[in-house]
Formats: structure tokens, sequence, C-alpha cells
């Protein structure tokens, strides 16, 4: 049966740059995840994506999905035939990321250096800024 | 003396802040702003919880001596 699958991450006004930095974080992590960087021979209709969106294919999915901010400034992850467990897996995985960026970003905007790590088995980040 | 922010972001988006080097109350100060900056990001953050540490006190203590030696 073929179904279309959508969950919000739910962070309202998320800021495009640190959602597309996000994404990059999330596949460089996750070996399983792949960012496709075009949208040509991507699974499910061409016409079924959204301008602007980014394009991700789990690699235990046979479909792709998609990422993309909708008109309120949520994030909404979307794709067709997708499995529960692999949308919640990225759901969770996007918003861990999202804060990640956002705080790097604000903290390096107060003038600290930064140092991100991420403990595998904890599934948890670390980021420790200094100055001074 | 360095200023330090240790943060860690749960699987679940829960976040833990510890600070360091900062003195007396210039740590509420800069998680302040960070919590401002990341506000205008889209990331909502509300204090559930401030544990004065004890690096806190003991400069807090120091001051006080400061002020009173003067």
């Amino acid at each position: 049966m073929s179904h279309t699958r959508t969950q919000k991450v739910k962070i309202k006004n998320a800021n495009p740059k640190v959602l597309e930095d996000a994404v990059d974080m999330l596949c460089k992590l996750i070996p399983e995840l792949e960012r496709v960087q075009s949208i040509r021979g991507y699974g499910g209709s061409r016409s079924s994506l959204r301008k602007g969106a980014i394009a991700v294919k789990h690699h235990n999915s046979r479909y792709g999905q998609q990422i993309y901010l909708n008109e309120k400034g949520e994030i909404v992850i979307s794709g067709e035939s997708m499995d529960y467990e692999t949308t919640k897996f990225l759901t969770s995985q996007l918003k861990q990321m999202y804060k990640t960026k956002a705080t790097q970003m604000s903290l390096k905007k107060m003038g600290y250096k930064t140092q991100t790590q991420y403990d595998h088995e904890k599934k948890k980040i670390k980021i420790l800024a200094m100055r001074g | 003396m360095t200023e330090q922010f240790l943060i860690e972001i749960e699987e679940d988006g829960e976040m833990f802040v510890k600070t360091s080097g900062f003195f007396g109350n210039a740590c509420k100060v800069a998680g302040d702003k960070l919590k401002g900056l990341l506000s205008k990001l889209g990331v909502q953050v509300e204090t559930e919880d401030i544990k004065p540490t004890d690096e806190y006190y003991r400069e807090q203590s120091q001051r006080e001596i400061q002020t009173t030696q003067q």
C-alpha cells in the first residue's frame, strides 16, 4: 500500500540556513542516511517535491524523504511509503541537530570558539564553547 | 580567565548548560543572551532549573570580602 507519511519537527520560525546545516550534519553522523544532491531519480513523483526542499534517503527505506519549511516556518519531514520507525528516527535526530547548529551559530555570534562532539552511545551532543 | 559554556543536547532535544569562568552574575547575563539568539533562530528555551555551582558561591563570598575591605 502506498501512502505519504508526514511529520513535523516543531520548531517555529526555523532558519533555512540552520536547517541546511542540520541536515548536512545529520547525513555525516548517520551512515545510513544520504543527502540527495539532485531530485532527479528521487523515489516517488517529482511533482510531490516542494520547491527548495532537501531530499534525503535512508538506506533501509525504499523511498526517499523530503525536508522543508512550511508556511508557518515549521520543519516538515515527508515521504512516500515511509515506515514509521524511519520517520520517528529522522524527526528526533533532526530536532537535535537543528538545536546543535543553532547553538553553535549563537555562541559564535557571542564571540566563543566551539568544539562539538557526538556521543554515539548516549546519542547526546556536547558543545564546549570558550572565550578569553 | 576563560569563560566556558558546556552544553549538552539530549536525543529528545533537552538542553543542559553549565558555565564556568564567569564573574558573579555574568553567567546569567550570557545565558540570557544565548537564549535570545536561539529564540531568533526558532529555538525556544525555557529554563526549568538553575543550580549555582560551588564556584559561583566562592566568587560571591570573595566579592563580599573585597567590598568589606574597601
